[in-house]
């Protein structure tokens, strides 16, 4: 997993990014705002997923940071973690309302880090299985073939007049719109109107002859 | 802040065993680095208090606050934080006789991780 580390403080930022890597995290680290909010909005495979910023860096604070990335990629699948002294909790509201998923005390504490980052994790692999989820059901929705509104049918032959002005016949038409198929067979009343239309037919023969 | 003064250590090896997760590398790695940048960090702060340049002090204290804060080195980083809040609540006449505790927890501290680091 892509973790970035931002953070101006160099020592700060080696401690963290060696005990992510400890971890096997792919870590990328920077040392300013700006840089971390490039690395956030860029959008491809190498793109973190998961991010660690100080709340105090050059050019752009981690909290607007979380901003920026939450108004511009509103779908974006990225946990955001903020960090923070212990005196600066209203840093935490504040970092909270601008689009942080969490927040460590500086220095953080490497198993709570771990436990935060687990939490992360989790609610990163839910978000990625329900937006699969709604792709699945998104494509099968586009596969659902439709079949409403005004039919205009020939009240003799009981053709359809399709959206493309041709007259069709109403088992293509429905065939067409829909997952229904026809056996073709003949009602009783239409059997026995049948029967009676031979019969007068034979008659006449036998009259004629 | 005297009674606080006590409490706090110069460097507490076993916190900073614990900080970097038993790694001796990174350790050392840290150690060098705090050993370039806190001389740097504390004539900054020194410039700034001279100055009386509050907005300087807070930026330079702040930032050996958290170094000192992942060395486990509780003394420098309650020094600095003492300076940082001098300097946001602009009070920097009271700075001069801070920074002499600073520079004397920074002189035993360094000499405390030149120690650990040479063996």
């Amino acid at each position: 997993m892509k973790v970035l580390v931002a953070d101006d403080d160099r020592i700060a930022a080696t401690v963290l990014a060696q005990t992510l890597r400890q971890w096997e995290f792919d870590v990328t680290v920077v040392s300013d705002g700006a840089e971390a909010l490039r690395h956030l909005l860029a959008q491809g495979p190498s793109t973190p997923t998961l991010a660690i910023l100080d709340w105090m860096m050059p050019n752009l604070e981690g909290a607007d940071v979380c901003r920026r990335v939450r108004l511009e990629m509103p779908l974006a699948n990225m946990y955001l973690m903020l960090l923070t002294s212990l005196e600066s909790k209203s840093h935490i509201i504040a970092g909270l309302d601008a689009g942080a998923d969490d927040y460590l005390i500086k220095p953080f504490d490497p198993e709570e880090l771990r436990a935060r980052i687990n939490v992360g994790m989790r609610v990163l692999s839910l978000q990625d299985r329900l937006a699969e989820r709604v792709s699945e059901l998104q494509s099968a929705l586009a596969n659902v073939k439709v079949l409403h509104g005004l039919l205009p049918i020939c009240s003799y032959c009981k053709r359809i007049r399709g959206d493309d002005q041709y007259w069709t016949q109403v088992e293509s038409y429905i065939a067409e719109r829909s997952d229904a198929q026809f056996s073709h067979s003949i009602c009783p009343p239409c059997a026995s109107e049948l029967e009676r239309e031979i019969d007068e037919h034979r008659n006449s023969r036998s009259r004629d002859h | 802040m005297a009674g606080d003064d006590v409490a706090r250590a110069v460097f507490d090896f076993a916190a900073f065993e614990r900080q970097t997760s038993g790694d001796a590398a990174l350790r050392a790695e840290i150690i060098q680095m705090f050993l370039e940048d806190c001389p740097v960090r504390v004539e900054e702060i020194r410039a700034a208090v001279a100055g009386g340049n509050a907005a300087a002090l807070v930026s330079s204290a702040h930032a050996l606050k958290g170094s000192a804060a992942y060395l486990s080195a509780s003394m420098v980083r309650g020094h600095a934080a003492d300076l940082e809040r001098l300097g946001r609540e602009s009070r920097l006449t009271d700075a001069p006789a801070m920074l002499e505790q600073l520079d004397a927890a920074v002189a035993e501290l360094l000499a405390e991780l030149r120690n650990v680091h040479g063996r």
